[in-house]
């Protein structure tokens, strides 16, 4: 009895054409869904009546007002100057920093201040509306 | 002198055959793209293609997105794609078991005290921290 006739029988070829159909489509959904930006966090903590106790002498009040222009404990400083004293603020033990924005300010303006303060040192940084 | 010999025609077969091995120098491009993309990309941690978020130097690493708030350039509210406001996400919050953390996606272009203003009426609400997604920019 003969089970495979294997000779008369030719192997049949696989399409590879729903193969490339399948790979296209998972090229294109990662293409449209991936990112190669790494994306971050920033806590954010915004004031209201509460939590303004404390020592004022460890508070720093940085406003930006418009155009961008930077005003600490109400001296309008350059970007440099700020970093300095924000700097020398953060040696000073529960160093806080209070931000307040102008009307208009943008969030990128407003993060860009947030890192001057956290690269100083200052992490407890509270901002106003 | 000796002509090379002419060709003959083949048959259908053997040119469907021919013409399947005549995409595979394309697999293996589309492969190693796809490839690529797998391994140097990441998937988008939010949906909307057009909130482009501000870019900082001092953000901390993004933990589990488990509540994440869209905010447009216009000030519209976003939750899962569908427009939303923040009693309804304080609403949904609130069921929780365990308080949740709330990362808002908010445009660079925003003004900050619609920003702000939403996020002083959550505060001292349903979530136990609030987190600005940001993009990340080299020092």
């Amino acid at each position: 009895m003969q089970l495979n006739d294997t000779n008369t029988k030719r192997a049949r070829k696989l399409s590879l054409t729903p193969l490339i159909d399948v790979v296209f489509l998972l090229l294109i959904f990662f293409m449209l869904a991936s990112t190669f930006t790494t994306f971050k966090t920033l806590p954010l903590a915004v004031g209201g009546s509460t939590n303004a106790a404390g020592d004022l002498k460890k508070i720093m009040l940085l406003r930006i007002r418009e155009a961008e222009a930077l005003e600490l404990n109400g001296q309008v400083m350059q970007a440099e100057e700020i970093r300095a004293a924000l700097k020398a603020h953060a040696e000073t033990a529960e160093a806080k920093l209070i931000i307040r924005p102008a009307t208009g300010t943008s969030v990128q303006t407003l993060v860009t201040v947030m890192d001057m303060a956290r690269h100083a040192g200052i992490t407890a940084t509270t901002i106003l509306r | 002198m000796r002509l090379p010999q002419p060709t003959t025609p083949r048959d259908a077969k053997s040119s469907a055959s021919t013409s399947d091995e005549n995409l595979i120098p394309l697999i293996n491009i589309v492969f190693l793209i796809l490839i690529f993309f797998l391994v140097a990309a990441t998937l988008r941690p939010f949906t909307a293609r057009e909130i482009s978020p501000a870019s900082s130097t001092s953000a901390e690493k993004a933990g589990p997105l488990t509540y994440t708030l869209m905010i447009e350039k216009s000030g519209k509210l976003l939750y899962a794609n569908q427009p939303t406001t923040i009693s309804e996400l304080r609403e949904r919050a609130t069921r929780e078991p365990q308080k949740p953390t709330l990362t808002i996606v908010a445009d660079k272009d925003l003004t900050s005290e619609i920003l702000l203003q939403h996020i002083s009426s959550l505060n001292s609400g349903p979530f136990s921290a609030i987190h600005l997604i940001t993009a990340e920019s080299r020092p």
